[in-house]
């Protein structure tokens, strides 16, 4: 007690805060990105390691929290690029349902390769346009021990006043960059009728793969 | 000097042309983009019927800790080529950190089987005389894909022989027999390290040629920039036009057209 003279004085507005809000003081603001990222993946780590689900339950689940948070519109136009402004509403009515079952195919993947993963919010970078990045790393089994196995950044945009999924950033690889990349190419070759074509391939044969 | 000139072009002039077996240069950073393809699809079928089984029956009959082992020892062997590379960016306290933990895997980690460094704060580092160039300020030029070796850029490509450099298997030149297991294990290793990779690429590439391509040069960025943010213009800033699509044209929309 020596030691800590003021310690009553420092703790009792702290008691009275928690006391107040009624619950353990929180790290971060609810709704902000920071705390969207956390529980989002903490909720998907959660549903991913629950053994008593089987592996099309994991995928509902999963897929639920990430219609609740990720904006595949967004994600469709910045993986389209300056094409998208071109497409007519028949069009985009067809490409976006495809790109967003591709999108749901590869989580479902991800979710079937999962062994015991953890997610950690590392950090957050307030970029210049006003969106927000939020930083986080993997740790799994790499090489016989616990480390990170890969970095995780989740760029969110406020969209009226909640705060959505615009891109993921696995490794420094973005993923709307890197379907961009793709989808600049196949529409200056075929159009959008080949790229619309290819995605629905691509859909009808992991759909066959899991029949 | 005179006379060194040509030792050096001549390797070098063969070596692309033997590349460049009569493609067409296009514009872009995949100018080479038709042999690429070729090349990619070779490697493709190689890794498919060949690599991959032996990988996977590699992965079957040997236990984790084994190959853990294999894994350290070959990291170990190749790490000068990262301590070499440390010291040409001016990263000294990297250098000298990454030295001190190949002088502990060598020694105490016996040579190299086990990572003792890692628990005493010396971290690995991924690094190599292409991210030397590109600090440099040298542009990483056209986009390539060798037989066997996989993606690459015309930047990267002297990284390969300043890795075969700083392999010591080169400098004390083994017997064939271990040359060739050594060899055979660094592909066993490295394969079955990237099959997750391999696996994610199959689901999530519409075109597995251009998901590479993009994931190769966005994966080299981000250790060239040390994980840092990208800085100018980017993806994000775009305007997409107004919320509602344009009318529908004559070519995709025939019904809408009247008189017809």
């Amino acid at each position: 007690m020596q030691r800590f003279p003021h310690f009553p004085l420092v703790a009792l507005p702290l008691l009275a805060a928690a006391i107040a809000i009624g619950a353990p003081v929180p790290a971060t603001a609810p709704g902000s990105p920071r705390a969207i990222v956390d529980q989002v993946t903490q909720q998907a780590v959660a549903v991913m390691a629950d053994t008593t689900l089987k592996a099309e339950q994991k995928h509902q689940k999963v897929m639920q929290l990430a219609n609740d948070n990720l904006d595949f519109s967004t994600l469709a136009k910045l993986s389209l690029g300056l094409y998208w402004r071109d497409l007519d509403a028949a069009k985009r009515a067809q490409f976006v349902p495809e790109f967003k079952q591709h999108i749901t195919n590869t989580y479902a993947h991800l979710i079937d390769q999962y062994t015991d993963e953890q997610v950690n919010v590392t950090g957050e970078r307030h970029e210049p346009d006003g969106d927000d990045t939020v930083l986080t790393s993997i740790i799994g089994d790499k090489d016989g021990k616990r480390q990170e196995v890969a970095k995780v950044e989740y760029r969110l945009r406020k969209q009226g006043d909640a705060w959505k999924i615009i891109d993921v950033t696995i490794d420094s690889i973005s993923l709307a960059t890197n379907f961009r990349s793709q989808f600049q190419e196949i529409m200056s070759n075929g159009g959008i009728d080949k790229l619309i074509q290819l995605l629905h391939d691509k859909n009808a044969a992991a759909s066959a793969e899991n029949k | 000097m005179r006379n060194s000139k040509p030792l050096i072009a001549l390797p070098a002039a063969l070596f692309c042309v033997s590349l460049l077996p009569g493609c067409a240069v296009g514009p872009g950073p995949d100018p080479w983009e038709k042999t690429n393809r070729a090349f990619y699809n070779f490697n493709d079928k190689l890794d498919r019927y060949a690599l991959k089984p032996v990988s996977d029956a590699y992965v079957k009959v040997t236990p984790q800790v084994v190959r853990t082992s294999f894994s350290n020892a070959l990291d170990n062997l190749l790490y000068f080529n990262v301590i070499l590379n440390d010291f040409l960016q001016g990263k000294f306290g990297q250098g000298l950190s990454d030295s001190g933990r190949m002088a502990a895997n060598s020694t105490a980690g016996l040579g190299g089987l086990f990572d003792i460094a890692t628990p005493l704060n010396l971290s690995s580092h991924d690094n190599d005389f292409g991210i030397t160039l590109a600090t440099w300020g040298v542009k990483p030029g056209p986009y390539m894909v060798l037989p066997l070796m996989g993606p690459t850029t015309a930047r990267d490509v002297p990284g390969i022989g300043v890795g075969i450099a700083c392999n010591p298997m080169t400098w004390i030149n083994p017997p064939l027999a271990a040359n060739l297991s050594v060899g055979a294990l660094t592909i066993l290793d490295g394969r079955s390290r990237v099959e997750n990779e391999f696996k994610f690429r199959n689901t999530a590439a519409i075109d597995p040629y251009l998901f590479t391509r993009d994931a190769y040069m966005q994966y080299r960025d981000g250790l060239i920039n040390d994980g840092k943010p990208k800085t100018g213009p980017s993806i994000y800033d775009e305007d997409f036009g107004p919320a509602t699509a344009p009318a529908a044209t004559a070519a995709t929309a025939p019904a809408t057209q009247p008189g017809k």
